[in-house]
């Protein structure tokens, strides 16, 4: 059996769980910029992948 | 995609172009800035294509997705491993906060970044007040442990279910972060399939923690870099992964 659990990678769709208020707040668009901080392997790049399949959005990577 | 910063605006662009015209349609947006030179034509993005040609090519791109005519539109950027920009030229800077002004609830930049320069709520800051919404992003809140119990259970549904204790101890090793989580459930059902069990239990959970802590330190030992175990006591590693932490130096002999 191969592993369902993602340990490498952005998880995504209807791998992706909780952050559902931090979402919301994003996607209702109330300010101009937000800033997503915080250490490596938390889930950033994950937010905004989770992001752009919710919104008419565009993903770049600045790295 | 690395865009330096010569090609900043130029790349951002392109891409907002190719979406917007994925979702409208090519003929619906044509004559933009951004579209590639004649081929042949060796011309650098630099020297023809500046933050005010982007604000011309937005504005179009908004036009033409707003004469759908269904609902406002709004187009948000979303940047990632952005620490990189903290080190671009001010005006780079200063031209994108610009931008954003330029275009208040159209457009929509998310960053996401491990450090910022703080300098940013200064005055002389070219990003000044651009992100008074800062978000932490860390591990998963108390209110979201249903969240927590779906993500270790549901992948296995059907297949494998874990002992509440089982669960309990994911939760406590991992200080609720995603990837721990990830990383112990992945080790702790092997142990359970190796045993031929469909339960995972305590022991399988404590048993992959031993596993992954000894293969974390046997890669820093190869990697000749000092152990820095990816699945810590929640303490350790909510402290440890923070940018500029620095571990507390025990108090000097007398």
């Amino acid at each position: 059996m191969t592993s369902p659990y993602i340990v490498s990678g952005p998880v995504t769709g209807p791998d992706f769980y909780g952050r559902g208020e931090l979402l919301a707040e994003i996607a209702a668009g109330r300010q101009r910029a937000f800033y997503i901080l915080g250490p490596r392997q938390i889930g950033k790049t994950s937010l905004l992948h989770q992001l752009d399949s919710q919104l008419p959005a565009l993903f770049l990577d600045v790295q | 995609m690395a865009p330096s910063e010569d090609r900043f605006f130029y790349n951002l662009m392109r891409e907002a172009a190719n979406a917007a015209r994925k979702e409208i349609g090519a003929d619906r947006l044509s004559n933009l800035c951004c579209d590639e030179p004649p081929r042949g034509e060796p011309v650098e993005p630099r020297a023809i294509y500046s933050s005010l040609d982007m604000a011309y090519d937005l504005d179009n791109t908004l036009s033409a997705l707003g004469a759908r005519g269904d609902k406002p539109t709004r187009l948000v950027l979303l940047l990632d491993e952005a620490d990189q920009m903290n080190s671009y030229d001010p005006h780079t800077q200063g031209a994108l906060r610009g931008l954003l002004m330029r275009f208040p609830r159209r457009v929509l930049l998310v960053w996401s970044g491990r450090a910022i320069n703080r300098d940013w709520r200064l005055d002389t800051s070219p990003w000044y007040n651009l992100f008074k919404h800062e978000i932490r992003l860390d591990a998963f809140p108390e209110e979201e442990e249903d969240e927590i119990r779906r993500l270790i259970r549901e992948p296995v549904r059907g297949l494998l279910d874990y002992d509440d204790e089982a669960v309990a101890q994911i939760l406590s090793y991992s200080g609720r972060k995603p990837h721990a989580i990830q990383r112990l459930c992945s080790a702790a059902i092997r142990q359970a399939l190796a045993a031929e069990r469909t339960r995972v239990t305590m022991e399988d959970v404590q048993q992959a923690h031993r596993l992954l802590t000894e293969e974390d330190a046997a890669r820093a030992a190869e990697e000749g870099e000092p152990a820095v175990y990816a699945v810590r006591s929640p303490i350790e590693q909510l402290a440890e992964d923070w940018e500029g932490y620095q571990p507390e130096s025990p108090p000097a002999e007398e």
